[in-house]
C-alpha cells in the first residue's frame, strides 16, 4: 500500500517537473540547461542591497539550499549595499586595490562555480544616457566570471513601490528600471545565460504594501515572496504536497512527499512522510518593521496575506474523507500541529507546523548565522587596520580573519546535517 | 630645602608617580595635622624607596586606578562648580554617546566589543537607559533597552523609540509592549562603511526642525540606497535624514574625525573634530573642510592650532552662569580636559576665543568624549574611561585597553538652584507650544520633538493660535516665532504667513534661520526666489550668506546671478567660499546666458568672480577678455592668471604672451603663469612665440630664467646652444634654469650637451646641476658621472644633494648601487653616503634590496654609518628601563632644547605653529603613554596618526615624491613633502599615486644623540599638553616666525639700503621660518645676528590677520632696543609694545631687535585679546 501511494506522489511529481520544463522551454525558446547545483559546488550572490538583504532573511539561500539536500553546496553572499555593475561601493581610503579590483578579488577568493548576479537598480537613476556603460560592466563582470570558470545566472532589477515619492517620479523611474531589466535580459539571451525577471511579476502585483521598508529594500515578507520568483525563474517545481486519504475505500493520494501509512482508523490514522524539501517557513506578518526572528520552538505566524500565500504556494496539506462527526488533531512526532473538524478536515487542511517546518526554521538560523561570520570575516571592521594599508600596525591581527573558517566550516556542517528532511510521524487523532 | 626639593622633582617628570603614590601617605599624614613640609619631605623620602622597588618590576605598568573616587581626586575643577558621579559602572560600562529623552532619561551607546569583535563571538554591545528618579544628582536605575549590538556609536531616542549607529546600518529600536526592552527593530538606512571603527558614523542630533543629523569620519566611504536615489559619501561629513520623507542628504563636508555637532539657539551648525587642528568649526549647507578627499576650496575651523576635540554642547539655561550663555564646550580627550570657547559674530560667521578650563585631570584615563547639558541645567560628561585612545596605533588585543568601565560626571554651579525641568510627556498640545518659550534649550528640543510626534493634524491649528497671541513686546518674540517655524517645518506644513513674519523679523539671528527653511521650501512657495533675492541684499551676512546657499537648489541662471548680487556688500571668507560653491554648481546654467549677453551677471566685478570660479576653458576665455579690458578688480589678478594656468587654451596663452610684452608691470606673473599653463596642461601659445628669445637679456634675473624654463617648455632648440652658453653662466639659479631647459629640449643634442657637462673639466657645481638632470634622461649616464665626482674632491653639501637625487628618482637606487659595487670612492664620500641614507629614507624602505644593495656598495668603499648614539634598537625590556629613567629624571626643560636642536617643528607644530607633516604634538604627552612616545621615535612608521597617510607618487620622468596630499582638484595633486613645500603636481603628469606605508619622518633622526639627551626629549614630550609650563596656553602669543639669515649677503643688502629695507616686501631678503617654544617665547640665542654697521641686529617678522579695522595691541615682554614695521610703514614702540590701527586684511610686521640694546634672553609677543579691542584679529599659523 505504502509503496504504492508513493510510487504515485513520485510518478505525479515527476510528469510535474517534466511538464513544466517542457512548458517553460516552449516558451523561452533558449536553449538553456536545466539549473542544477552539484556536490561541491560554490553559489556566490553578488549584486547591491537586493542581495545584501538576503544575509539578514537567508531566504534565497535557503530556498537553493533545501533544493539538493544530497548534494553538498556551499554560499557566499557578497551583495553589498549601494553596488554597481564596477563595484563601486567596494571603495575604502586606499585607493589599492581600488573596488573593481577588490571586487573581482573577493569574487576569486570565493571561488564560485555559479554565480547570481542582481545589479541595474542603482545604475537606474542615471537613466538611459548610463545604459551604454552599464552594459558594458555587465558583460566586463560576466567575462570576469566566465574566465574564472563560472557560471552566471542574472537578476532583473525590482521594480520602485513606495508612495512617499510623486506617483510620476516613481513611474519615471520605474520606466528607467524596466529599461535596465530589459538591457539584463538582452544580455543574457546573447549570451545564453539563465536570466530572472523579478521585475514584470512584481510590477503586475496587485497589492505591494508590506513588501518592503521604504520601496526599495524588501522586507522579510518581500524575501519570502522573491523565493518564489527566483524558484520558478529557475524552473523549480513547486515544494508544496498534500496527501489526500480516504477512510472509506483505504485510496490514499499523494503528491510532494514520500508517504507510508501505517495506520488507518478514525480514531488514529497514522502515516510516515519524508518531504521532498524542507518547506517554506513563512515570516511573520508585519508591515514596516522588521521583527526579530522568533525564538526557536516557537510557534510560527501563519497570518500570510492570500495574495502572497497563493504566490508563494508552498504549503502542506492534508486531507481526510470519512472521518465521523467530531475534531480530530493532527499529532507530528508527538505534539500537536494542528486541530480542526471532520468537515475541515475532509475539504483539507493546510498544516504550517510541525517537525520539519521547525527543522526548517533551525536550518535558517544556522545560514544566518554562517553569513553573520563570513561577513565578519571578508568584509571585516577596521579592515584600514586589518588588511588595508595600515596593516602594519594590526595585521598581527589578521589572524583572528582566519580563524573565522573554523566557525562557518562548523556551521556548513550542521547545514549539511539539517538541509536533509527527516522521515516524521503523522497521526491524526481524535480529541475526545 | 624640601619645597625647592620636591618642586624639581616635580618637573623632573615625576609628577605622575607622585601624585599617584604620594596621595594615600598624604592623607594619612593629614589626619594627624602633620605639617605639609614633613610631609613634603617624607614623599620625597617614600618616592626614593619606592623607586627602586619600581625598578624592580621591569613590566610595570602605569593603568589607573579605576574606583571612581581615586578618579574624582584626580579631577581640578573651575571655581564656583562642583561636581559629582551620576553614574559608573556597572549601571553604565564603555559608553560612546548619550542623548536625552523627554521624559528625562538619558539613552547611551556603549561598547566592551571595542575595538574589535572577537573571532566566533557574537555581537553583545548595549545600549543603556539611566534614570534619576529621586531627582538627587546621581543615577538610581539602569536599564539595558537592547542587547546584540556590534560597536554601535550614535543613539538618538525619538519617534517612539530609538535611533541607533550599529556598524553598516541605522536601526530605529522599540519598545511595544512597555517592559523597557526593545522588541521591534527596524533597519533605516544601510551601507555606512565600517573601513575603520573609530570613524563609524556617529554624533546623532535633532537639527531645529525635526531632521536626523550624524556625522562620519575620513575612513568611512558610505553608499546608501535610497528611494531618491544612491547617496554616496567617501570621507569625513555630516548627513541629514528625515526619517519621514526618506530624504538623506550630505549637509557638510570633510574634517578628519568630527564627533561633536551641536545647533545654536538661531540653528547655526558647530562641529568639533577629534583629529583636526582647528578647534571649532562652523558649518552651514553645503560647508567643506579640511579633507584629504581635497577641494579647491574649503573653510577653516575658528581656532587654527587649537586642540583636538570631542563631543559639543552650546551652553543654555538657567543654572549654568549668564556669561556662558552661547558658549561652547567641548573635551580635550586626550589632555584629558574640558574646554571652553567664546564666540562673537565676524562678517558672516564666528570667531571663537578659547576662556579657561572647565575641568582638568591628570588622570590619563578620564576621556570625555560627549558633553551635554541636561533637564536639570546641569552639565552632563561622558566619560569613556581609558588609558589607551590610540585606535590603530596599539593593538587591538593591547591588555591596557579598558572594556569594563564607564562614567558620567555632573557639573553644576555652586550655589545656582537647578532648572525644574516641565513635564512635557503627556503635556497638551498648548502646554508643549508654551514651553517653546524656556530659556534652556533641552525643554525647547523636547517639546518640538514631541509636537512632532503628534502630526501636523493635532497641533497646527493651536500652534496657528498660539502664534497669533504671541506678546510682541516679549525681547524673545522673534525667537518665539522661529520656533514655531520650525515646528511647522517639521511636520511638513508649508506656512508662508509665519515664515514671511520670521523672515521680516528685527533679529539678523532670525531672519537668517528663516532663509534656511525658505531654502528648504524653495520648490513649496510661490515666489521663493524673489524672497531669496532679498535676503541676498539684506544688511546682515550671515543672512546673505543662507541666501546664497539656498539660491543653490535652483537650477538656473537667474539664481546665480542673484546670488553674484552679494559682491555688492561686503564680503568674507564664508560668503566666498559659498558663493564660489553656488556659482560654480550653477556654471552649466549661467554659463550659456553669458555668451548670449556679456553683461547678463550685472558688472564686471560679478562677471569675473563667476567667471573665475569654473573650471573651463571657454569661461577662462571670457575672464582673459575682461582683464585685458581692465575691467577685473586687480585683488582678483591671481585667481585670473591661475584660471589661465589651469584651464587656458593655446588662444588664452597667445594672448598672455601678448601682455608678457605689453604690460611691463606683471610681465614676472605672466611669464610664471605660462610656464604653470605648460606643467599643469602641457600647453603653449603658438602665436610668434620666438619673441620669448628677447627676454633671454632681461636684466632682471627673474625674467631671464622664466624665459629660459619657457623656451625649454617650447622646445624651441634653435636657441640650444645659447642655453648652452647659459649653462656654464656664473649664477646658479641661471645654470640650473637653463640645464632644466635643456632637458626639457629633450633632443639628442641638448641630452648630449648636459651629458657633457656632467662629466669631468667641468666645474664640480656644473657637473652637480647637470647630473641632476641627467637622472632622468639617462639613469646609468648619470650614476657613472657621480661616480667619477665622487673620487674628486667636491663639497659635502653638493654629495648630499646628489644622493638625494638618486633617492628620490625611480630605480635611482638601484643604479647607483650597481655603479658604485665595480668602482670604489673615497672612505669619507662613502661615509657621506650612509649618513644620507640613513637620513633621506623612511625606515620601511631599509629593508628594499635596492637600498640593501647601495649600503653594501658603500660598505664596500670602507664607508660606515655614523656612529649611534642613542641605540635605536631596543627591546620592549628596555624601552621600560627607559621609561622608568625618563619619569623619575627627564628634564624636559633640556629636552626642549634638543627638541628645537633636532628641528623637530619643520614638521611637527605646537599649538598650531610649525610644520603640519607629522602630527601636531602640543597634547602628545598627556595623550599617549610614554613608550607610545619612545616607540614612535625609534620607529616611526610602527604607528601613524589618522591623516598623515604617506603617499608615493610617480611621475612620468620617473622622479618619485613623498609626500602628504593636501588638496586636489580636477587637474592637480598638491602634496607636502618634508620641507613642508607644497608642490603643485599636474595630474597628466602622474604615472602612478600610492598610500604607502611608512612616515616621512626619518628613523634614525636621533641616533646621534646621548642616552640623556634622548631622554631629556621624550621627557619633555611626555610633558607635551600635561597641566603646567608645557601646555600651550590659550593666550594668544605669536609663535610664527620668519628671521633673516645671518649672512654676508644680507649684511651688505641691509647695509646699504639702510635697516628699514626689512620692511615690506623684498625679495632679495632670504627669510627662514622659526617656532616659538611651548610657552610662546622665541629664544634669541637661536636667532642669526646680522652684524651691521649701526650695531647687531636679529631681524624677525610675523603676520596678524585683522578681520575688522581697528586698534591692535601687540604685548611685548621686553621692547628695549626694537624697531617695528607694518609692511613699509614704521611703527612706534612703547615700552610695553604696540598699538597701532590696522585695517583689514593681512598685515606683515617686521622688527629689528638690536642685540647690544634688547636685555631679556626672549622674545614673548602677545596679541591682545578681541573684547579688549576694537579691532578683530586673527593669529596666522600657516606660512
Amino acid at each position: 500500500m505504502k509503496n504504492i501511494s508513493s510510487v504515485i506522489g513520485f510518478t505525479c511529481f515527476f510528469l510535474l517537473m517534466v511538464l513544466s520544463k517542457a512548458y517553460s522551454y516552449n516558451f523561452k525558446e533558449t536553449s538553456l540547461q536545466p539549473f542544477q547545483l552539484h556536490d561541491g559546488d560554490r553559489v556566490v550572490f553578488l549584486g547591491n542591497s537586493l542581495m545584501e538583504d538576503d544575509q539578514r532573511y537567508g531566504y534565497i539561500e535557503f530556498a537553493l539550499t533545501t533544493r539538493w539536500p544530497d548534494s553538498d553546496v556551499t554560499y557566499r553572499n557578497l551583495g553589498w549595499s549601494g553596488d554597481n555593475v564596477f563595484g563601486k561601493a567596494r571603495s575604502y581610503y586606499t585607493p589599492n586595490p581600488g573596488p573593481y579590483k577588490l571586487m573581482i578579488q573577493q569574487l576569486k577568493d570565493a571561488n564560485p562555480n555559479v554565480v547570481f548576479i542582481a545589479y541595474g537598480a542603482v545604475e537606474s537613476y542615471k537613466g538611459k544616457k548610463g545604459l551604454p556603460h552599464f552594459r558594458k560592466g555587465l558583460n566586463q563582470l560576466i567575462d570576469k566570471i566566465d574566465s574564472i570558470g563560472a557560471k552566471s545566472v542574472l537578476l532583473s532589477p525590482l521594480p520602485q513601490m513606495d508612495k512617499r515619492t510623486s506617483i510620476e517620479n516613481l513611474n519615471a523611474h520605474n520606466n528607467e528600471l524596466e529599461n535596465y531589466t530589459s538591457a539584463i535580459s538582452d544580455i543574457a539571451s546573447q549570451r545564453n545565460l539563465r536570466f530572472i525577471d523579478l521585475f514584470t511579476p512584481i510590477k503586475h502585483l496587485n497589492n505591494k504594501v508590506g513588501l518592503t521598508t521604504d520601496g526599495i529594500h524588501l522586507n522579510e515578507m518581500g524575501y519570502y515572496y522573491l523565493t518564489s520568483l527566483i524558484s520558478s525563474g529557475l524552473d523549480l517545481p513547486k515544494r508544496n504536497w498534500s496527501i489526500e486519504i480516504n477512510l472509506s475505500n483505504g485510496k490514499v493520494n499523494t503528491k510532494g512527499a514520500e508517504v507510508s501509512i501505517l495506520k488507518m482508523d478514525n480514531d488514529k490514522t497514522q502515516f510516515q512522510v519524508k518531504d521532498h524539501y524542507l518547506p517554506l517557513p513563512a515570516p511573520p506578518l508585519t508591515q514596516d518593521l522588521e521583527v526579530r526572528l522568533p525564538p526557536l520552538g516557537q510557534n510560527f505566524n501563519k497570518s500570510v496575506p492570500p495574495f502572497i500565500e497563493k504566490q508563494v504556494g508552498d504549503a502542506h496539506r492534508i486531507k481526510i474523507t470519512g472521518l465521523k462527526k467530531g475534531c480530530y488533531s493532527l499529532m507530528v512526532d508527538g505534539a500537536q500541529a494542528a486541530s480542526a473538524s471532520a468537515k475541515e478536515w475532509a475539504q483539507g487542511v493546510v498544516i504550517h507546523d510541525g517537525t520539519s517546518f521547525r527543522q526548517a526554521m533551525q536550518l535558517r538560523y544556522k545560514i544566518l548565522e554562517k553569513n553573520k561570520q563570513f561577513f565578519h570575516q571578508y568584509r571585516p571592521l577596521n579592515r584600514t587596520y586589518l588588511i588595508g594599508f595600515r596593516t602594519y600596525e594590526q595585521g598581527q591581527n589578521y589572524k583572528e580573519l582566519k580563524e573565522l573558517d573554523m566557525f562557518i566550516r562548523r556551521l556548513e556542517e550542521q547545514i549539511a546535517e539539517l538541509r536533509v528532511p527527516q522521515k516524521n510521524d503523522y497521526q491524526v487523532v481524535a480529541v475526545k | 630645602m624640601g619645597k625647592m626639593n620636591l618642586e624639581k622633582l616635580k618637573f623632573a617628570g615625576f609628577k605622575g608617580l607622585f601624585h599617584r603614590m604620594s596621595r594615600t601617605v598624604w592623607y594619612f599624614f593629614k589626619q594627624f595635622g602633620i605639617k605639609s613640609t614633613a610631609i613634603n619631605l617624607f614623599v620625597i623620602l617614600f618616592i626614593i624607596l619606592f623607586n627602586s622597588l619600581v625598578w624592580a618590576q621591569g613590566n610595570l605598568k602605569d593603568i589607573p586606578n579605576p574606583d571612581p573616587q581615586n578618579e574624582l581626586e584626580h579631577m581640578h575643577i573651575e571655581d564656583g562648580f562642583k561636581i559629582n558621579l551620576f553614574a559608573s559602572d556597572p549601571m553604565v560600562v564603555k559608553p560612546i554617546q548619550m542623548n536625552w529623552d523627554a521624559q528625562g532619561r538619558l539613552w547611551v551607546v556603549s561598547s566592551t566589543i571595542y575595538p574589535h569583535l572577537k573571532p566566533g563571538d557574537e555581537p553583545h554591545d548595549k545600549i543603556y537607559v539611566l534614570e534619576d528618579t529621586n531627582g538627587d544628582g546621581t543615577a538610581d536605575k539602569s536599564t539595558i533597552f537592547a542587547d546584540g549590538l556590534l560597536t554601535p556609536t550614535g543613539i538618538l531616542p525619538g519617534d517612539g523609540g530609538v535611533y541607533v549607529a550599529n556598524a553598516t546600518e541605522i536601526l530605529f529600536l522599540k519598545d511595544t509592549d512597555g517592559d523597557g526592552k526593545a522588541d521591534v527593530r527596524r533597519r533605516v538606512l544601510n551601507g555606512f562603511g565600517t573601513g575603520d571603527v573609530h570613524h563609524l558614523i556617529h554624533t546623532f542630533r535633532w537639527g531645529p526642525a525635526g531632521k536626523l543629523y550624524f556625522n562620519q569620519s575620513i575612513y568611512i566611504y558610505s553608499h546608501i540606497e535610497t528611494p531618491f536615489g544612491p547617496k554616496d559619501l567617501e570621507g569625513g561629513g555630516v548627513w541629514q535624514y528625515d526619517p519621514q520623507t526618506l530624504r538623506l542628504n550630505i549637509f557638510a563636508k570633510g574634517l578628519i574625525n568630527p564627533w561633536g555637532h551641536r545647533f545654536g539657539r538661531w540653528g547655526q551648525s558647530f562641529l568639533t573634530d577629534g583629529a583636526g587642528r582647528e578647534g571649532i568649526n562652523y558649518a552651514f549647507p553645503g560647508a567643506t573642510f579640511t579633507s584629504w578627499a581635497g577641494s579647491e576650496k574649503i573653510i577653516h575651523g575658528l581656532n587654527p592650532g587649537q586642540p583636538k576635540e570631542s563631543g559639543l554642547e552650546v551652553v543654555s539655561g538657567r543654572h549654568l552662569p549668564k556669561k556662558w550663555q552661547g558658549n561652547l564646550i567641548t573635551n580635550d580627550f586626550r589632555a584629558n580636559r574640558i574646554n571652553r570657547f567664546v564666540l562673537t559674530e565676524q562678517g558672516s560667521g564666528y570667531t571663537s576665543k578659547q576662556a579657561d578650563d572647565i575641568l582638568w585631570s591628570d588622570d590619563v584615563a578620564f576621556r570625555p568624549v560627549d558633553v551635554s547639558v541636561g533637564p536639570d541645567g546641569a552639565l552632563y560628561v561622558l566619560d569613556w574611561y581609558n588609558p589607551i585612545i590610540q585606535h590603530g596605533e596599539v593593538d587591538f588585543r593591547d591588555p591596557r585597553r579598558d572594556h569594563q568601565h564607564g562614567r558620567i560626571w555632573r557639573i553644576t554651579a555652586k550655589d545656582e538652584p537647578l532648572v525644574n525641568p516641565p513635564k512635557l510627556v503627556g503635556a497638551s498640545t498648548n502646554e508643549l507650544l508654551d514651553a517653546l518659550k524656556l530659556p534652556e534649550k533641552w525643554s525647547r528640543d523636547q517639546a518640538k520633538r514631541l509636537l512632532k510626534e503628534r502630526g501636523a493634524e493635532k497641533i497646527m491649528p493651536k500652534l496657528k493660535k498660539w502664534v497669533k497671541n504671541l506678546d510682541e513686546n516679549d525681547p524673545d518674540y522673534e525667537h518665539n516665532l522661529l520656533e514655531a517655524l520650525w515646528v511647522t517645518q517639521s511636520v511638513h506644513v508649508v506656512d508662508k504667513p509665519l515664515l514671511t513674519s520670521v523672515l521680516n523679523a528685527d533679529n539678523h539671528n532670525a531672519r537668517a534661520a528663516a532663509v534656511r527653511v525658505l531654502s528648504s521650501w524653495y520648490d513649496k512657495i510661490d515666489g521663493a526666489r524673489e524672497l531669496l533675492a532679498n535676503a541676498a541684499k539684506d544688511k546682515a551676512p550671515r543672512v546673505r550668506l543662507e541666501a546664497v546657499n539656498g539660491l543653490r537648489k535652483y537650477h538656473s541662471a537667474d539664481a546665480a546671478k542673484i546670488a553674484l548680487s552679494v559682491l555688492d556688500q561686503p564680503m568674507d571668507n564664508f560668503l566666498d567660499f559659498s558663493l564660489w560653491k553656488t556659482v560654480r554648481e550653477l556654471e552649466p546654467y549661467w554659463l550659456k546666458k553669458l555668451k548670449e549677453n556679456p553683461n547678463y551677471l550685472g558688472d564686471s566685478n560679478k562677471k569675473a568672480y563667476a567667471l573665475k570660479s569654473v573650471n573651463k576653458q571657454e569661461a577662462v576665455s571670457m575672464l582673459l577678455q575682461l582683464y585685458v579690458k581692465g575691467q577685473v578688480p586687480d585683488k582678483y589678478r591671481n585667481d585670473v592668471l591661475s584660471s589661465v594656468a589651469r584651464s587656458g587654451g593655446v588662444s588664452e596663452l597667445n594672448t598672455l604672451l601678448d601682455l608678457v610684452f605689453n604690460d611691463a608691470k606683471y610681465q614676472e606673473k605672466y611669464l610664471n603663469t605660462l610656464d604653470q599653463a605648460f606643467q599643469q596642461q602641457g600647453m603653449k601659445p603658438d602665436n610668434d612665440i620666438d619673441r620669448i628669445n628677447n627676454l633671454v637679456s632681461s636684466d632682471k634675473n627673474a625674467i631671464k630664467i622664466s624665459a629660459i624654463r619657457l623656451i625649454g617648455d617650447w622646445k624651441l632648440v634653435k636657441y640650444r646652444q645659447r642655453i648652452i652658453a647659459l649653462a656654464r653662466n656664473s649664477d646658479e639659479d641661471i645654470q640650473k634654469a637653463a640645464l632644466s631647459a635643456l632637458s626639457s629640449l629633450g633632443d639628442d643634442q641638448s641630452k648630449k650637451a648636459i651629458m657633457t657637462m656632467a662629466q669631468k673639466n667641468n666645474s664640480s657645481q656644473l657637473r652637480v646641476l647637470a647630473i641632476k638632470e641627467l637622472v632622468s634622461i639617462n639613469l646609468r649616464n648619470a650614476a657613472s658621472s657621480t661616480v667619477d665626482l665622487l673620487k674628486d674632491d667636491i663639497g659635502e653639501s653638493e654629495i648630499s644633494d646628489l644622493f638625494a637625487t638618486f633617492i628620490s628618482q625611480k630605480n635611482g637606487i638601484q643604479v647607483l648601487a650597481d655603479d658604485l659595487g665595480n668602482n670604489k670612492i673615497p672612505k669619507d664620500m662613502a661615509d657621506i653616503g650612509l649618513r644620507e641614507v640613513q637620513r633621506k629614507l623612511p625606515s620601511h624602505r631599509r629593508e628594499d634590496d635596492d637600498v640593501k644593495a647601495l649600503i653594501n656598495a658603500l660598505k664596500d668603499s670602507g664607508g660606515e654609518f655614523p656612529p649611534e648614539r642613542m641605540s635605536q634598537q631596543l627591546s620592549s625590556d628596555q624601552i621600560n628601563r627607559l621609561e622608568l629613567q625618563i619619569k623619575a629624571g627627564a628634564d624636559p626643560v633640556k629636552g626642549e632644547k634638543v627638541f628645537r636642536k633636532l628641528s623637530c617643528m619643520n614638521c611637527h607644530a605646537l599649538g598650531g605653529a610649525g610644520g603640519h607633516i607629522g602630527p601636531d604634538l602640543s597634547s602628545i604627552g598627556a595623550n599617549a603613554p610614554t613608550d607610545y612616545i619612545i616607540t614612535s621615535v625609534l620607529q616611526p612608521s610602527a604607528d601613524i596618526k589618522d591623516g598623515y597617510e604617506l603617499n608615493r607618487v610617480v611621475k612620468n620622468d620617473g622622479s618619485v615624491l613623498m609626500g602628504y596630499p593636501v588638496s586636489e582638484t580636477e587637474s592637480t595633486v598638491v602634496m607636502e613633502n618634508t620641507n613642508g613645500d607644497k608642490l603643485t603636481i599636474p595630474k597628466s603628469q602622474i604615472d602612478q599615486q600610492n598610500v604607502v606605508p611608512g612616515s616621512l619622518m626619518p628613523p634614525g633622526l636621533t641616533s646621534s644623540l646621548t642616552r640623556d639627551e634622548f631622554v631629556n626629549l621624550i621627557g619633555y614630550l611626555s610633558k607635551l599638553g600635561e597641566p603646567g609650563d608645557f601646555r600651550v596656553s590659550k593666550t594668544r602669543y605669536i609663535r610664527n616666525w620668519m628671521t633673516l639669515a645671518g649672512d654676508d649677503d644680507m649684511t651688505a643688502i641691509i647695509n646699504n639700503n639702510g635697516l628699514k629695507s626689512i620692511a615690506g616686501d623684498n625679495d632679495n631678503l632670504q627669510w627662514n621660518s622659526v617656532y616659538s617654544e611651548v610657552s610662546g617665547k622665541l629664544p634669541l640665542d637661536e636667532l642669526p645676528v646680522i652684524h651691521l654697521n649701526s650695531g647687531n641686529f636679529s631681524i624677525i617678522s610675523f603676520k596678524i590677520n585683522v578681520l575688522s579695522r581697528g586698534i591692535v595691541d601687540l604685548n611685548f615682554n621686553n621692547a628695549k632696543g626694537i624697531r617695528a614695521w607694518n609692511g613699509q610703514e614704521s611703527l612706534k614702540v612703547n615700552p610695553n609694545g604696540i598699538e597701532a590701527t590696522l585695517n583689514k586684511g593681512m598685515h606683515t610686521i617686521s622688527l629689528a631687535v638690536n642685540r647690544d640694546s634688547f636685555d631679556s634672553n626672549s622674545i614673548l609677543i602677545q596679541l591682545g585679546e578681541p573684547e579688549n579691542n576694537p579691532a578683530q584679529t586673527r593669529l596666522v599659523l600657516d606660512n
